[in-house]
């Protein structure tokens, strides 16, 4: 089980951890000053691909993991659709990459506040009371029980120039900033590309390693 | 290279040198002094009409090539706007320009005056104090070089209601290099402009007296100083370098001071316009490099597209690989259980302990890091234990089989192989809490869950 955790690693190789952890150091004298967004991805870069970053986040994921296990085979007597389970798994792993990213962006802050946004309403499903009514819109919005979706407009229909419009998609893409100022979402863009870069490797060293040990039971 | 320029150099300078990235202020120390440090010809480099000029802005032209936006980032603004200042200067004033820029940029750049704060260096005190020695033969030299020390020292509040009295002022030196001063009324704009380019370092500490009322105006008269600039003759040659901007994003500020460009248009809204459209053209230089395949696209909406596809292409990798998980999740799910406990069970014994002790030594990160040398301290333990617990051995063994079977991990893996799974396991919750581990040692199965919960 632990080997899992650590062959997670490899993928990225310990010189260029050291090179990037010396470059962080030497960006960083520049970067507390400024603020542009060179700087801040040129960090965030760093930190993206770092080894360090990579075991923790890998070590987040093998426990939201196994909660969900654990959560999905003690809830339900028949079994969960694959694809409810899939999703439970991708919304835990989406969840570990949030927490991994220490809270400093957006996309990171909207996925935990979803979630915490799903429990709440589901918590204040069965009080439903409409004596308050700044209550009755937390109700109507429980009722949906699903997130709010950001105003798909017809993009196409209106005048905005070709690039505004694509950023207005890539927005929409990134979790939290659908309505967000071009700027934002290209940096937020940069920030959640290289997290899903992570979480890709992640992930995908995880199935084989666990794909290849239950292929082989070790005898007992 | 900055740095090796902050080293050569030298000279320990204030705060101006924090940034490593420091701007012309660090080349031309280093030009300094790669040449004899000689009094006469210091001052030559300052005031020489035509070879020294050319090798100030050579080197600051070699400066230049460094990308210009991150020059104006600097924690102490100042030298990053002094970098154009300068370049600016130059063109404008010749001789009598670099030494206003000199002077008048003081207190955080090397260029420090002596009638304001003490150079730090020898090597400023010898190419200012010179100067003021050759210069103060100008008779309106010390008025003006009073004034400029106004300007470099930050007791200066407005530069349109400059105080003195510029217009009365002497004719400044005929000077063939100083194609913009010749008449009293250009030096006017110029001296304003002085301070409205060295302003962009000084605004961390006005910006804290001035009014918001004060800053738009002043924004707007430089801007319409830089108008009346681009205007005037075209003997200027240095204007080519004086078409890069700066901007000066500071900490302190809020707002965003960018020096028009030379032929382009001053008004506000084409200012602020520009600043944005540099923003987004960096923001998107950046996703370049981080998109595979879009070095071949050009133009901003193709790159976009390449983009987004490739955001929906990680996203939908996330899902598929997701729902292997799951699938593999749920066919190991016995084994994963059987692998906790064989993973706690053990740990109870000396065998924990002798491997925490161990462990604890050496931090997680090198432990990991530094395969092989941990491979060789780790080996006679591990075989000592694999006596004890035979359970342990023969997972091992079996894990070692399948590990050189996969492909992209077979350097890493097979220095890992000789770790035993709850030494790992145990290395990586010592990551996070030793108490965890403690909990993991003596707690059955279940109370795991409910402390991942609690940190979920």
């Amino acid at each position: 089980m632990a080997t899992l955790i650590s062959e997670i690693e490899p993928p990225t190789s310990t010189t260029t951890d050291l090179v990037r952890r010396k470059k962080r150091s030497s960006v960083s004298s520049a970067a507390s000053s400024s603020t542009t967004a060179g700087s801040v991805s040129s960090e965030s870069h760093a930190r993206w691909r770092s080894e360090k970053q990579q075991r923790i986040y890998s070590a987040k994921l093998i426990q939201a993991l196994q909660q969900v296990r654990l959560n999905s085979s003690a809830a339900t007597s028949s079994s969960p659709t694959a694809q409810k389970r899939g999703k439970a798994v991708r919304e835990a792993a989406d969840r570990a990459l949030a927490v991994s990213a220490r809270g400093r962006t957006l996309w990171s802050r909207a996925i935990l506040a979803n979630r915490i946004k799903l429990k709440f309403r589901k918590q204040k499903r069965p009080r439903t009371t409409t004596k308050i009514p700044s209550m009755t819109t937390v109700v109507n919005s429980s009722n949906r029980s699903r997130k709010r979706r950001v105003s798909v407009l017809r993009l196409n229909k209106k005048n905005i120039p070709d690039v505004n419009r694509k950023v207005r998609v890539l927005g929409r893409l990134v979790p939290g900033c659908g309505k967000q100022s071009v700027p934002v979402i290209l940096e937020e863009a940069t920030d959640y590309i290289q997290a899903l870069e992570m979480q890709v490797r992640a992930m995908n060293s995880l199935v084989q390693l666990l794909s290849s040990y239950g292929s082989a039971p070790p005898p007992i | 290279m900055e740095n090796e320029l902050f080293m050569n150099a030298g000279v320990s300078h204030p705060p101006v040198m924090t940034s490593p990235s420091s701007s012309s202020a660090m080349l031309k120390w280093v030009s300094m002094e790669t040449q004899p440090v000689d009094p006469s010809l210091s001052r030559n480099l300052f005031w020489e009409k035509s070879t020294e000029q050319s090798i100030f802005d050579s080197a600051l032209s070699s400066l230049v090539s460094s990308p210009t936006p991150s020059n104006s980032n600097f924690s102490v603004g100042g030298v990053g706007g002094e970098n154009v200042i300068m370049r600016e200067l130059i063109g404008k004033l010749g001789n009598i320009g670099d030494i206003y820029g000199i002077t008048a940029s003081n207190g955080n750049s090397c260029y420090a005056t002596p009638m304001s704060s003490p150079p730090p260096g020898s090597m400023m005190e010898t190419k200012t104090t010179t100067p003021m020695a050759e210069l103060s033969g100008d008779p309106g030299f010390a008025e003006r070089a009073a004034r400029f020390s106004c300007f470099g020292s930050r007791s200066f509040n407005s530069r349109t209601n400059s105080p003195f009295p510029i217009n009365n002022e002497p004719p400044i030196t005929t000077n063939e290099k100083m194609p913009r001063v010749s008449s009293s009324p250009v030096f006017k704009p110029l001296a304003s402009q002085v301070p409205a380019g060295e302003s962009s370092g000084e605004f961390s500490r006005k910006r804290k007296t001035k009014s918001k009322q004060n800053s738009p105006s002043t924004v707007s008269s430089s801007k319409e100083i830089e108008e009346k600039e681009d205007s005037d003759p075209k003997r200027c040659k240095k204007s080519e370098e004086n078409g890069d901007k700066t901007k000066s994003i500071d900490p302190y500020k809020d707002y965003i001071h960018v020096r028009a460009r030379r032929g382009q248009a001053t008004d506000s809204h084409s200012l602020a316009e520009r600043v944005r459209r540099e923003k987004i053209s960096e923001r998107m230089k950046l996703l370049q490099d981080l998109v595979p395949g879009c070095n071949k696209v050009t133009g901003k909406a193709l790159m976009l597209d390449e983009i987004i596809n490739y955001v929906q292409s990680l996203q939908r990798q996330v899902e598929f690989l997701s729902m292997k998980l799951s699938s593999v999740n749920t066919r190991l799910d016995f084994n994963m259980d059987a692998l906790l406990s064989k993973d706690i069970f053990p740990s109870s014994n000396n065998l924990m302990h002798h491997q925490q002790v161990l462990q604890l030594d050496s931090s997680a990160e090198t432990l990991l890091g530094d395969h092989h040398n941990k491979n060789l301290q780790l080996n006679p333990d591990i075989s000592s234990n694999n006596v004890i617990n035979p359970l342990e051995t023969s997972e091992t063994r079996s894990f070692i089989s399948h590990l050189p079977t996969l492909a992209h991990f077979t350097d890493s893996i097979s220095q890992y192989s000789t770790f035993s799974e709850d030494d790992l396991h145990s290395i990586i919750h010592m990551g996070f809490a030793q108490n965890r581990l403690q909990e993991l040692n003596q707690g059955s199965s279940n109370q795991v869950p409910s402390h991942m919960k609690a940190e979920l």
